[in-house]
């Protein structure tokens, strides 16, 4: 006798007993260690962190190493296990002008107060191969000039407030009153029309290639914005919470974020005068195509408030916030793996249905 | 939470909270799926007076930090205030507009039209009345119908009289906009939710 | 063991208090006001979104440690995704589990409604992917919710008359949209509209999560749920010209089974449990 699909269980307990076996690889060659991944994949362990919403480098790196360097896989564990820790309280807004800059360039000025600062980066590297690197090198100490080398700034203004003294970049519009705490969109559904705070929670945790393909439209037409990069800073920044007991604020600790206002050309409308206007980026980790892509999508999605006619995708916050999580998105097109077959089945026997109707009805006008 | 000097307050929490307030949320989704029908619910905690066990339960299994908490005056000896405070960490509010939970007891039925009915798009932001049931005062009948009820349900608690239920269906009226009535007696919850039409009984 | 803690160091039922709270709030009012669709703050839960993460979250904050759960996938204990929604509850909940419908205390479901009627003192938990019976006819969920401020459904009658011109009937199969207590429409999840008819009147609390969607709705027990239909074009269910092929019942859903490369098929029940029930004596409770 047939039974459709058996056995479940123990077919289930077999694929996840091969899929630890691949995980392993070949077993002569060694484990790759949560620290190595740290330390030697960081860019991935940075989008997970920032995806993922939790900084935390060690989860982050286990949760590549588990999900195989599945990236997207990373980032659903560590969300999934973010479901399970309660919450304390929110921070205080972090000043990012006393960053402890590691990277720091504007595009719109040739230089700077507290000087551009190119740190660790892929810029300007011709992208070949480098074979060298198929060698295990014993590295010894390193001659690179460091951050302690040449002395930086310890606060670096913000270029956008050099050009804000000529009153010609609008006011950053994201009027944070610290009694009312921002949008929270893991604490409450997402709700339509979402405030800046809420969008731009939204797109902190969005997927990165999704951003980048929505960013990379607005600058071939659709929702033409014209962006400049009027500062990239990434480096640490002090976090400070203030426990309802204390009454005042205490540093509990550093987290390294990516930042990025974009200036962008605005001809001015009803509502605004011709100036320029920002968008902004910011998310953990060293994630500079993210808070780039972030910033250019923030603009866009400003066209209500700064009365420009909506025309495209990265303008409608309903589309951009609804379809940014890549844990949603993933789990749901790979849920049309799971069995459908009842529905099937009724679509199966009304086409059946209206196949024969059709039938009669040809045959009886013939 | 400097005012949290007193021990005993500390106390009378539930001794196991995941599996105590999954028992005492199941009586309440029974009672408000059942509209009009005791829950029968024993509760292990010793809340201050004069709070009953049950309201305490009620209130620990469904009011936190984001959902602002309206007691009655006459509830709210500094026991209780503080009892709640430390319990569930809810922001205690004055004004009745600004509530997601209300608590008053059956003796003393405050203004309804103060809270919150939710909007036409969103219904469910309405306030929750917690209504505690001291067992004195007179019992007016109503019957209930509506979802939850498979033809009528006949429903008495003391204290609550024929001016309370005229209130009630007034609200009933107002579907899908109202408020929720969780009554907590000392042996067990019932509810009537907003969606349960109210005919009130001749009394004799 | 200590208090609230699973064996293997979980709260009990996976999502801390403090998510069962929000949950339950929602809960709540879903059953207040029925049919409508209440916000609520979805978790990400360990299975992926469109897997039932919604029916999870609801069922974890309804659970007691002494209900006995079911979980279905088309109608069958033993598809792949119930199995492991399953295996999740014993893991985080230490719970009982069982096939049989009418030993189970809740029953959370994937596509389909027992056959076997539903008592009052079950509860019955759908997955919902996609909870807004407009949103193919509508993508935008700020015009969707006026319309069910304004109770507004015309577009609703207008898709299914649309469906009768051109194909001579209403060609909608599963997910068919219902009228709740003649107020909101609501969408019943996707199952076959053969079980549209045991939603009305069911003794049973009826749950429904939509966890990528953030939405939780509810039918109480007795509620009045209407499958909409026009006077000239009522609402009817499937039919099939055989009964089932393993038990012989002519009164469940059947599904088609191909036999071999040459494409013979043979009808058998969809409700696995149901099948076994009339085929004779059934497993017990499992633990």
């Amino acid at each position: 006798m047939y039974v459709a699909v058996k056995g479940g269980e123990k077919a289930i307990r077999n694929a996840h007993a091969l899929f630890d076996e691949k995980r392993r690889g070949d077993v002569s060659v060694p484990e790759i260690t949560t620290e190595q991944i740290k330390q030697q994949l960081s860019f991935s362990v940075d989008r997970v962190m920032s995806e993922g919403s939790l900084y935390d480098f060690d989860l982050s790196a286990l949760a590549i190493k588990q999900a195989r360097g599945d990236l997207i896989e990373a980032i659903f564990l560590v969300r999934a296990s973010r479901t399970t820790l309660a919450r304390f309280g929110s921070s205080k807004p972090f000043d990012t002008s006393h960053m402890r800059v590691e990277r720091r360039i504007s595009a719109t000025y040739k230089d700077i107060p507290g000087g551009q600062i190119l740190g660790a980066t892929f810029d300007y590297q011709h992208r070949l191969l480098d074979f060298s690197l198929e060698e295990q090198k014993l590295q010894d100490e390193t001659s690179v000039e460091t951050r302690d080398d040449v002395g930086l700034d310890a606060d670096m203004p913000r270029v956008l407030d050099i050009l804000n003294n000529e009153g010609l970049v609008e006011q950053a519009s994201l009027e944070m009153n610290e009694d009312t705490p921002p949008s929270d969109l893991t604490r409450s559904p997402l709700e339509f029309p979402a405030d800046r705070s809420l969008r731009l929670q939204n797109l902190a945790r969005a997927d990165e290639g999704f951003l980048l393909a929505l960013g990379y439209s607005t600058q071939r037409g659709y929702a033409r914005n014209h962006g400049f990069a009027g500062e990239i800073r990434i480096g640490s920044v002090a976090v400070e919470f203030a426990p309802e007991e204390l009454g005042f604020p205490i540093e509990i600790g550093e987290m390294i974020v990516s930042e990025c206002e974009m200036i962008n050309q605005f001809k001015g409308s009803k509502s605004a005068p011709p100036q320029f206007t920002r968008g902004y980026g910011l998310a953990f980790g060293q994630v500079e195509r993210k808070v780039m892509s972030m910033a250019l999508v923030d603009r866009a999605l400003r066209a209500d408030e700064l009365g420009e006619e909506k025309t495209a995708p990265a303008q409608d916050e309903e589309f951009v916030l609804s379809h940014s999580d890549n844990v949603k998105a993933t789990g749901f097109v790979e849920h049309l793996k799971l069995p459908h077959y009842v529905d099937f089945q009724a679509e199966l026997e009304l086409v059946r249905k209206m196949r024969a109707k059709q039938r009669v009805m040809k045959e009886a006008a013939e | 939470m400097d005012d949290l000097t007193s021990k005993a307050n500390l106390d009378g929490g539930f001794d196991d909270v995941s599996t105590e307030s999954a028992g005492i949320f199941r009586a309440v989704l029974d009672a408000i799926s059942h509209p009009g029908t005791m829950q029968n619910q024993s509760v292990s905690l010793a809340p201050p007076a004069p709070l009953l066990p049950t309201c305490a339960a009620v209130i620990l299994t469904l009011v936190d930090n984001d959902t602002p908490l309206w007691i009655a005056p006459e509830l709210m000896g500094d026991n209780v205030s503080q009892y709640l405070k430390f319990h569930t960490g809810a922001v205690l509010v004055e004004k009745a507009a600004d509530a997601a939970f209300a608590v008053f007891s059956a003796s003393h039925i405050p203004d309804l039209s103060q809270f919150q009915l939710g909007t036409a798009e969103y219904p469910d932001r309405s306030a929750t009345m917690i209504i505690q049931i001291d067992g004195h005062g007179e019992a007016a009948p109503v019957s209930l119908a509506g979802p939850g009820i498979k033809y009528k349900q006949e429903f008495s608690v003391p204290g609550l009289d024929e001016a309370f239920w005229r209130k009630v269906r007034n609200n009933n009226s107002q579907f899908p906009l109202g408020l929720d009535f969780v009554f907590c007696l000392q042996q067990g919850i019932a509810a009537c939710p907003r969606s349960s039409a109210v005919m009130i009984e001749e009394t004799v | 063991m200590s208090a609230g803690l699973t064996m293997n160091g979980y709260n009990f039922a996976y999502l801390n208090e403090q998510t069962k709270r929000m949950i339950r709030r929602a809960l709540l009012k879903a059953v207040a006001i029925p049919g409508y669709q209440v916000p609520f703050a979805s978790r990400e839960m360990p299975m992926p979104y469109g897997w039932g993460t919604g029916g999870v979250q609801v069922t974890a904050s309804i659970l007691k440690p002494d209900d006995v759960l079911k979980v279905t996938d088309q109608g069958a204990d033993d598809t792949t995704n119930a199995v492991s929604i399953r295996d999740f509850f014993k893991k985080t909940a230490d719970i009982a589990t069982t096939e049989i419908t009418q030993d189970a205390t809740i029953i959370q479901t994937r596509h389909r409604i027992p056959e076997q009627e539903l008592g009052a003192n079950q509860i019955l938990v759908f997955q919902v992917p996609i909870p807004e019976p407009m949103r193919f006819l509508e993508p935008r969920e700020t015009e969707t919710r006026k319309m069910h401020a304004l109770e507004e459904y015309g577009l609703m009658h207008v898709k299914l008359y649309e469906d009768i011109s051109r194909n001579g009937q209403i060609a909608t199969t599963y997910a068919y949209p219902v009228s709740v207590e003649e107020r909101y429409v609501m969408d019943p999840s996707p199952i076959p509209k053969f079980d549209n008819p045991k939603m009305n009147n069911m003794a049973a609390l009826q749950l429904f999560g939509a966890g990528r969607e953030m939405r939780i709705y509810a039918l109480p027990p007795y509620t009045r749920v209407k499958s909409l239909d026009f006077e000239d074009y009522p609402f009817e269910v499937q039919k099939w010209d055989e009964p089932c092929a393993i038990c012989g019942t002519t009164d469940s859903y059947l599904d088609e089974v191909i036999l071999d490369n040459s494409g013979n098929r043979m009808f058998c029940c969809s409700d696995t449990a149901y099948c076994q029930s009339k085929q004779g004596p059934v497993k017990g409770a499992e633990q």
